[in-house]
């Protein structure tokens, strides 16, 4: 190759040279960039990666993205809390492997059919089914599906909610509702019984006060009656007005004179005492209903006592004897008087209950138990103690029968309400106390603890 | 176009004529770049074309014939150059469908700015292929002579028609390649 040719190629080659170190440069600077950028991009996706994380973290619903073969490819933390396993448990098995054996097959037929509508939005479309905890527990949960497509790639979003939270308040509000109803029914009932009550007192009244006019008046007819007899007797004697007087005596005869002088008396006390007595009830009713009655007001608990046993005899008098023991001094207690005599009739009823399970188990129905209420003063305050005979409380019940729906008894029988409505009503609307002590088979104590007024606790320390 | 393809071309123009050859047709063809070239630089196709019409006054060899030498001679380039994309390959076939996908697709890797042609390879039958060859450059006649190239590393011979299409311009061209028995 000449000289003339070589320095033409040096030549070209200088100028190639300097095309390549510029270009050389441009793409130093370019790839510089990209660097910048890409990591500026990296830090970016990674804060948001982490901003995503945290919402599905904190999201109140566990959440899964599943793959086309169903493996879960991502999940939060609400759903290693729910499900019980970790992150590293979770990712790559699958889905439905978190649903009862029984649940699969409804939830894969809502996969499928959210996939075949997948051009309409199906997230707000929910069903609930049976979610499996790691431990084996079973949970209803409420789910909600999305379709989605990530780089020519299906996925599924699923969100699953633990409801097992939302069903227990739903089943309690359900049975408050019952509850709140047998109350209003009951409170209906209380206050028709008032008012039947007043209207029966009316007639009671007449009655009592006739009977008392018959007693009086008969009293007053006997002694007519013995000196019509002195007068018969003599005219006898004297052998006067003898065909009168053989009639008088026919009268007297056919009447049965010393029948009607022996037996009226006794039947008209007889009408008295029943009179006596429907007025008592009638008067215990209108005590134990205090329609209406929301304040608190200045109770004779000894005297409620007593309304509530006539009330609720027919609990109790096939069952068990009742004695009473009560403090006469005891004063009269601030309270609400409806609340407080509800709380003996549960106590005296469950008392009969215990009584008729001992019975039933011991085989000895007829056979009378006890029913002991004192009442009395201790602490500055009053205190009723009711006592039974009956089976008894175990020690693991005794820790949840103050709790909402607890109940032993069978079907029919008990709400599970009474001791509960009993506890909230004397601890919280009263600020006393109630406890309870039992020995299986041998029989139960129920202490309530009610304050007393400020002047009658004065009274007491005094 | 990538600069490899105008070096490689003076390279081609060096052995195969004489290097004052290459010094006329370059200061002839009175080239924007002055032809100096680079590799990894970019320029425009036309200075090859202005290039190869001066090689053809020089040489009496028609354009189409030295572009297609051209081609053949820079298959074998690229063999030498470029051998980890023959690894493997066991026939012509193989690499020809391999070429958009792999080869053309490292090219990108580089150079972003790169505008390969598409190459559409289609089995034909036994023994047969069809490759499709589409390229606003024009340079038909050096995918022929690549093709020639190729089947000439791989050893198995074929026969190679050529179908000009859309008016022959050399954009859009349709080998078969059938082997011979």
């Amino acid at each position: 190759m000449d000289a003339d040719v070589l320095q033409k190629r040096l030549a070209r080659e200088k100028i190639a040279r300097r095309q390549a170190e510029t270009l050389l440069e441009t793409k130093s600077r370019d790839l510089f960039l990209a660097s910048e950028q890409i990591s500026q991009s990296a830090q970016m996706i990674k804060a948001q990666s982490q901003q995503l994380q945290a919402v599905l973290d904190h999201a109140m619903a566990a959440i899964f993205l599943v793959d086309q073969e169903d493996k879960i490819v991502r999940s939060n933390r609400v759903a290693e809390l729910t499900f019980e396993m970790s992150k590293d448990d979770m990712l790559g098995i699958n889905f439905f492997d978190l649903f009862s054996p029984e649940s699969q097959d409804a939830a894969r037929h809502f996969d499928a059919v959210s996939e075949l509508h997948q051009e309409m939005n199906t997230s707000d479309k929910a069903i609930e089914s049976i979610g499996r905890r790691k431990s084996g527990g079973t949970f209803p949960m409420e789910l909600s599906i999305t379709q989605l497509d990530m780089d020519g790639s299906s996925f599924t979003v699923w969100i699953c909610r633990d409801v097992s939270m939302r069903k227990e308040a739903e089943e309690r509000r359900v049975k408050l509702e019952q509850e709140l109803s047998q109350a209003q029914k009951l409170e209906s009932l209380g206050t028709l019984a008032s008012g039947i009550a007043h209207e029966i007192n009316t007639p009671v009244q007449y009655v009592s006060d006739n009977s008392h006019f018959l007693k009086d008046s008969f009293a007053d007819l006997l002694s007519v009656l013995a000196a019509q007899g002195a007068l018969v007797e003599a005219a006898e004697a004297a052998g006067l007005l003898g065909e009168e007087i053989a009639k008088v005596k026919a009268c007297q005869e056919e009447a049965d004179l010393d029948f009607l002088r022996e037996e009226v008396p006794s039947s008209i006390e007889q009408t008295l005492d029943g009179v006596a007595r429907i007025s008592k009830i009638v008067t215990a009713i209108k005590e134990f209903a205090h329609p209406g009655a929301s304040e608190k007001a200045l109770v004779d608990v000894n005297k409620a006592i007593e309304t509530t046993l006539t009330v609720a005899r027919n609990e109790w008098k096939y069952l068990a004897e009742v004695q009473t023991d009560f403090d006469e001094s005891l004063p009269q207690v601030p309270c609400l008087p409806g609340e407080i005599n509800q709380v003996i009739l549960n106590m005296v009823v469950n008392a009969a209950h215990a009584i008729e399970s001992k019975q039933s188990q011991e085989g000895q129905e007829g056979v009378l138990g006890k029913i002991t209420i004192r009442t009395g003063k201790a602490g500055g305050m009053a205190e009723i103690r009711i006592s039974d005979t009956g089976c008894g409380i175990s020690e693991g019940d005794r820790k949840q029968i103050f709790d909402p729906f607890f109940t032993t008894k069978g079907v029919g029988k008990g709400t599970g309400q009474g001791l509960s409505i009993a506890y909230g009503s004397i601890t919280q609307k009263h600020g006393g106390s109630i406890s309870v002590e039992s020995q299986v088979g041998v029989g139960t104590t129920f202490t309530i603890r009610l304050p007393l007024g400020e002047e009658a606790a004065l009274k007491e320390a005094v | 176009m990538k600069g490899i393809i105008f070096t490689e071309f003076l390279e081609m123009v060096d052995q195969k004529f004489a290097p004052d050859v290459t010094e006329r047709i370059i200061e002839n063809a009175a080239l924007p770049s002055g032809g100096a070239y680079t590799t990894i630089g970019s320029y425009d196709h036309t200075e090859l074309v202005k290039l190869v019409v001066e090689l053809s006054k020089e040489s009496g060899v028609e354009v189409p014939e030295l572009v297609r030498i051209y081609g053949f001679y820079l298959f074998e380039r690229f063999v030498r150059t470029y051998p980890r994309f023959f690894s493997g390959m066991k026939d012509a076939f193989t690499f020809l469908e391999g070429l958009d996908s792999i080869v053309h697709q490292e090219v990108r890797k580089l150079y972003s700015d790169a505008t390969p042609p598409r190459i559409l390879c289609t089995r034909a039958g036994e023994g047969r292929m069809e490759v499709l060859y589409e390229s606003d450059r024009c340079f038909a006649d050096a995918a022929h002579g690549l093709l020639l190239g190729c089947i000439d590393y791989f050893g198995k011979e074929m026969d190679v028609a050529r179908e000009d299409l859309e008016g022959g311009a050399g954009r859009k061209v349709r080998f078969l390649l059938t082997a011979k028995a």
